[in-house]
C-alpha cells in the first residue's frame, strides 16, 4: 500500500475514532461516523435475503427503521434515496417505542436503549427483522449485528444463531469481514 | 539416388515416413496456429474470468470498507504468476486495495477506466465492475496480466508440439519398418527367384507364396509359367532325343545342312561312310566336307534355286513338277 494514496483514507478513519470517542456529545450531532454505518445499514440490505412472506407484494418497500434516539441526521435518508434492493425501494421509518414497529426490515437500535436491550429483542423475536446496533454487548444479548469500531475501524459482530432463528439467510461474504460470536459469549 | 531407382524397402519406407511425418507436421502446425490465433482471446477470457471472481469475493470487504479483507481477495491472485497488478477502487474511484504491496502506486492507474479488457503494449489489463446483485456498483477491479508470461506458454505448446511430432515419428518409423515386410517380402523372394532363373538357367526354383494377395496370385502365376517351360524343355529334350534315335538307326547316311552349308546333323550312318565323328563334322562346310570339287557348282546352284521364293502352291500343283529338282552330286568314295 502507498502510504501517500491512503493517507486519506487513514485520515478519515483516525477521524471517525476521534469522533466515537468524543461519546455523548456524538450523540446529538450526527458524526462522519455515523455517515459510515449509515452506508452499512444500507449494505447489509443486499447481502441479507427475507423470507418470501416479508415482502407481500414485488414493489414492498424495504424498510429500514431506527429506534430511539436517531444518531444519523440526515446521513441515512441521503444514503438511501433512490436506491432499491432487488426492486423494492428503500424506506426510513423512525420509532420511539418498540410497540410503533410496523412492517419492518431492518432495526437499528440506537445506543440510548441500551437499558431497554431485552424487552426490545424479547419483542422482535419470531419476527424477521435483522437488528444492527452499537450498544454494548447487543450481539451477545441476542441482537444479530453490533458495530464496533477496532484500531479506528468499523467492524462488526454477527451472531448467527439470533440471525437464522429469525429466518433471515445471510450472504457468506457478509461473513468474510464479519466476527462471528453466539448469545451468552463475551 | 532417385527414388524411382532406390530399393523397394527403402521406397516404402520413405513413403509410409513422409506420409505420416507430414500428417503429424500439419496436425501440430494447425493445433500450434490455433492456440497462437485464439490465445489473446483466450488471455482476455481467462483474466475476465479471473476478474469475476476476485470481483465477486470483493463485495463485502468494498461494502464494509474492510481493507484487511480486500487485501487478502487480492492476494488469492498470488496463485497465478499472469497476472502482475491489481487494484480495488470504492465507489468513488478512489484506491482502496492494492496488488502486490510492494508496487510503486504510481504503477497502478490513479483512478477505474473503461470496463472491459483490452491488450495494451505488452500487458493486458481491464476494469471489472464490483456490483452486489442486481444493485448499486461498490466499486471497481483492475487487473494487469503479462503477455509474456503468456507468450511463454505458447512456446510451450511449441516445444510439446515438437517432441509429439518427434516421439510419433520415431513410433511410425518402428511400425513402417515392421510392416513394409508385408509388401516388399513376396516382392522380394519373387526378385530372388527370376534371377536364380535367368542367371541359372534353373527352371525348377520356385518363389515361396506368403499371402493370397495380388503378389500371392503373382507368384503363383510366376510359378506356373516355370512349371510350363520346365514340361516344356523337357518334352524338347525327348523329342530330339527320339529323331536321333530314329536318325542314327538309319541305314542312309543322313547328313542337314543350313543355308550357309555349315552341317547340323550328322547320323551314325554317316560316320562310317566318311569316316568322320559327329563331333568333328558338326559345324564344318558341307562343301569341304562331303561334296567333291566337281560337284560344287551344281550343289550351289541347287542350294540358290531352294532359297528362291516358292511359287504359290496352287501353280506348283497344277505344273506337277516337284518344287526341288534333285541335285546331281557325286561324293568321293573310300572304301576304307
Amino acid at each position: 500500500m502507498s502510504p501517500g494514496g491512503w493517507a486519506g483514507v487513514w485520515g478519515l478513519v483516525w477521524a471517525l475514532c476521534l469522533a466515537h470517542g468524543g461519546g455523548v456529545a456524538a450523540q446529538s450531532a450526527p458524526t462522519p461516523e455515523y455517515r459510515l454505518k449509515a452506508i452499512f445499514l444500507f449494505n447489509f440490505a443486499q447481502f441479507v435475503e427475507w423470507p418470501a412472506s416479508a415482502f407481500p407484494e414485488p414493489d414492498t418497500p424495504l424498510v429500514i427503521g431506527v429506534l430511539g434516539e436517531d444518531p444519523f441526521g440526515p446521513y441515512l435518508d441521503e444514503t438511501v434515496r433512490g436506491e432499491t434492493v432487488n426492486d423494492h425501494p428503500l424506506a426510513v421509518r423512525r420509532y420511539r417505542r418498540v410497540e410503533e414497529i410496523g412492517a419492518c426490515h431492518i432495526l437499528f437500535v440506537s445506543r440510548a436503549e441500551q437499558g431497554h436491550l431485552g424487552e426490545i429483542l424479547d419483542s422482535l423475536k419470531d419476527r424477521s427483522v435483522l437488528t444492527v446496533s452499537d450498544a454494548d454487548g447487543f450481539a451477545r444479548r441476542g441482537g444479530m449485528i453490533r458495530f464496533v469500531t477496532e484500531r479506528n475501524r468499523i467492524r462488526f459482530r454477527v451472531n448467527l444463531e439470533a440471525v437464522r432463528a429469525a429466518d433471515l439467510t445471510i450472504s457468506s461474504k457478509l461473513l468474510r469481514p464479519a466476527q462471528i460470536v453466539s448469545t451468552g459469549e463475551d | 539416388m532417385t527414388l524411382r531407382d532406390a530399393p523397394i524397402r527403402r521406397k516404402l519406407m520413405t513413403i509410409m515416413l513422409l506420409t505420416s511425418g507430414l500428417v503429424l507436421l500439419l496436425t501440430c502446425a494447425a493445433f500450434v496456429a490455433y492456440e497462437f490465433l485464439t490465445f489473446r482471446q483466450t488471455a482476455v477470457r481467462e483474466l475476465s474470468t479471473v476478474g469475476k471472481i476476485i470481483a465477486a469475493n470483493s463485495t463485502a470487504a468494498l461494502a464494509f470498507q474492510n481493507q484487511d479483507d480486500a487485501r487478502e481477495v487480492l492476494t488469492a491472485l498470488r496463485a497465478d504468476r499472469h497476472v502482475v497488478a491489481a487494484t480495488l477502487y470504492d465507489s468513488r474511484g478512489r484506491r482502496f486495495a492494492v496488488y502486490p504491496d510492494r508496487r510503486p502506486p504510481e504503477a497502478f492507474p490513479s483512478a477505474p477506466g473503461r470496463d472491459g479488457f483490452r491488450v495494451e503494449q505488452s500487458h493486458l489489463v481491464g476494469f471489472e465492475p464490483v456490483v452486489q446483485g442486481n444493485n448499486e456498483r461498490l466499486g471497481t477491479l483492475y487487473l494487469e496480466a503479462d503477455l509474456g508470461a503468456l507468450y511463454e506458454r505458447l512456446r510451450l505448446y511449441a516445444t510439446i508440439a515438437l517432441l509429439v511430432i518427434a516421439v510419433s515419428f520415431l513410433a511410425a518409423y518402428l511400425v513402417a519398418r515392421k510392416l513394409q515386410r508385408q509388401i516388399s517380402h513376396p516382392i522380394l523372394a519373387l526378385a530372388e527367384t527370376a534371377k536364380a532363373v535367368s542367371e541359372r538357367h534353373d527352371y525348377s526354383v520356385r518363389a515361396p507364396k506368403l499371402g493370397q494377395d495380388e503378389l500371392g496370385l503373382l507368384t503363383d502365376a510366376f510359378n506356373q509359367m516355370l512349371t510350363r517351360i520346365q514340361q516344356q524343355n523337357q518334352a524338347l529334350r525327348e523329342g530330339e532325343e527320339r529323331v536321333r534315335a530314329v536318325v542314327n538307326s538309319a541305314l542312309s547316311a543322313v547328313i542337314v545342312a543350313d543355308a550357309t552349308g555349315t552341317i547340323t546333323d550328322w547320323n551314325t550312318r554317316a560316320e562310317t561312310m566318311f569316316g568322320l565323328g559327329r563331333t568333328e563334322a558338326l559345324g564344318r562346310r558341307l562343301q569341304e566336307t562331303v561334296i567333291g570339287s566337281g560337284g560344287l557348282e551344281t550343289y550351289q546352284r541347287a542350294v540358290d534355286r531352294s532359297l528362291e521364293p516358292r511359287a504359290p502352291p496352287a501353280e506348283a500343283r497344277r505344273s506337277r513338277r516337284p518344287p526341288c529338282a534333285p541335285i546331281g552330286v557325286s561324293f568321293p568314295w573310300s572304301s576304307r
